[in-house]
């Protein structure tokens, strides 16, 4: 009877998931050993994987990195202060959230869209607020070299997840007891000192995390790149290069060869960090 | 608060709003005044609304708002209903495989939709179901809702067990302990929904290429004006403004409820 019951109650979404997850991804998985498309197949073996490490341009590797190495240390650098401040009360705190949390909710399509209008080489606000603070004379066509924007794509995407970050620092902040910091201050420490002998260390875990999960995200990067500069080779990431490769070269086996790896790489270190967390939560 | 955090604060917000303003700025000038020198910083010019919403784009513009709702609502309605039991089962009863199940919704999360699109798109092909809502909300719902899953079950985890306890002792079924429960974690649903909404309502490489013509969201509708030899950016950005509008609005209403939810995945 209580077995029904739970049966019941969970089969419809493991279903779900098996079925439109689970039996997708075993089935990229196998047919990454194949060269195939809509009408042929033909097993290959590794010889997919060989390819894509021998075929993917250079360039996507180096910017992907780039984004990663760019975001995860802003993100991380601009929200833990961040969220430091935002745990004193203060009048007007909850409104100081509500507006800092907009850019999360913006679809990073229109996030894109927007920010073209301000990277732009001849009409955009960037140029010209730079322009009056006489940093630059002339008027810079940002998108067009390779390293601003590599950064200035980087910017878009640390704009929309630094107060995803901001939150979630700053619920665990809100965690630590108020004794922690008195124990500190009857010891004699200042404020400074608790931060970087009792707050930082209690944060290690949650640090960790965000960081990690600033790498999956930013690897993933797609829709930003997509929007600002389209396919150009000197701006793609390795999900438009499979994005392409798939879909304009028809070369499916390799795509899917690159997301596994790229998936991988990307999410492994996260499965080990959770699965030992998981080990210790009872759920 | 010292002078310094004031200072952060007011700079995290001017950097926060500037992208969003000048983005409502742009809308609101004609394409051609966007090309002016010096910079127009404010403007009132209405035409790009006009030309989206009466205009000759006005067909394809509402087409493909009325497809985001659609996607959205039906997908988010659908998510929910489908892991609340799952959540509430998962957090007050013990079964056999349930560490293994339960990794098994978790990884969901880990697995990237490029690594299943290929699987999925022949499927999709197979039954003829390409370029239909079905499609976009089966993916949807199986991607998005093992977070909803997450939110719930740890908003299930705060009602205490003794509430089970007397449900049981007064012989209330099984059933009917399940919708008690359901009903006090109300906070819970609405934050996962929104969680939820504004994940389909964002979602842009799925329907990418999942959606041919007939299911176009307007995060898509946005980028097909770039495509075209003369690109009229206002009326993009004017569509992009509109829908923007959306999440802000049901953040604006649902505020607490949502930060709350945030909060809580967070511990």
């Amino acid at each position: 009877m209580k077995n029904k019951f739970i049966v019941f109650m969970i089969l419809p979404f493991i279903t779900l998931l098996m079925v439109f997850i689970y039996y997708p991804f075993f089935k990229s998985i196998y047919n990454s050993f194949y060269n195939f498309n809509f009408n042929t197949r033909e097993f290959i073996g590794i010889e997919n994987y060989i390819r894509v490490i021998k075929e993917v341009h250079r360039e996507t590797f180096f910017n992907t990195a780039m984004y990663v190495f760019f975001s995860v240390i802003t993100e991380i650098v601009i929200a833990c202060p961040l969220a430091y401040i935002l745990k004193n009360k203060f009048k007007g705190r909850g409104l100081v959230i509500a507006l800092l949390i907009l850019p999360w909710i913006t679809p990073p399509a229109v996030n894109g869209v927007i920010w073209r209008w301000i990277y732009d080489g001849s009409y955009g606000l960037l140029n010209d607020i730079l322009m009056k603070l006489s940093i630059i004379d002339n008027s810079k066509v940002w998108l067009a070299s390779r390293l601003s924007s590599l950064l200035l794509i980087g910017v878009v995407h640390v704009w929309k997840v630094i107060p995803f970050m901001t939150l979630v620092f700053l619920s665990q902040l809100q965690k630590i007891p108020k004794e922690l910091y008195e124990a500190g201050r009857v010891d004699g420490l200042k404020e400074n000192q608790i931060l970087v002998k009792l707050i930082i260390p209690m944060m290690k875990s949650t640090l960790c995390l965000m960081a990690l999960q600033g790498i999956i995200s930013a690897v993933q990067i797609f829709d930003e790149v997509y929007v600002l500069t389209g396919f150009s080779l000197d701006t793609r990431s390795l999900m438009i290069e499979d994005y392409l490769m798939i879909f304009s070269n028809l070369k499916m086996g390799q795509g899917t060869a690159l997301a596994l790896i790229v998936m991988t790489v990307s999410t492994l270190p996260m499965l080990l960090y959770r699965s030992i967390r998981i080990e210790k939560e009872k759920i | 608060m010292n002078r310094k955090g004031k200072f952060f604060i007011i700079f995290m917000l001017i950097w926060s709003l500037i992208p969003l303003i000048w983005g409502i700025r742009t809308s609101l000038l004609s394409n051609n005044d966007l090309y002016v020198r010096p910079l127009k910083y404010f403007g009132t010019d209405m035409s790009s609304y006009r030309e989206l919403f009466f205009g000759k784009i006005a067909v394809k513009f509402f087409m493909a708002t009325k497809n985001s709702f659609k996607t959205s609502i039906l997908g988010t309605i659908s998510g929910i209903i489908i892991t609340i039991p799952c959540a509430y089962v998962f957090s007050k009863y013990e079964f056999i495989l349930k560490k293994t199940l339960y990794a098994l919704i978790i990884l969901v999360l880990a697995i990237p939709f490029y690594t299943i699109m290929i699987p999925l798109y022949r499927l999709a092909v197979d039954y003829s179901i390409i370029d239909t809502q079905i499609i976009l909300i089966i993916i949807y719902v199986c991607g998005y809702s093992p977070m909803s899953f997450l939110i719930m079950k740890l908003y299930f985890d705060a009602v205490p067990i003794e509430l089970e306890e007397i449900g049981m002792i007064e012989g209330a079924s099984k059933l009917r302990r399940f919708f008690t429960a359901a009903r006090l974690i109300a906070p819970g649903i609405v934050a996962a929904s929104l969680i939820m909404f504004f994940n389909i309502w964002s979602s842009f490489v799925v329907p990418l290429i999942f959606s041919m013509k007939k299911t176009k969201p307007l995060t898509i509708f946005i980028t097909e004006f770039v495509g075209k030899s003369s690109v009229n950016y206002s009326i993009m950005t004017t569509a992009g403004i509109v829908t923007l509008i959306i999440p802000i609005i049901l953040v604006c209403v649902f505020n607490r409820y949502f930060i709350d939810g945030i909060i809580t995945i967070s511990k």
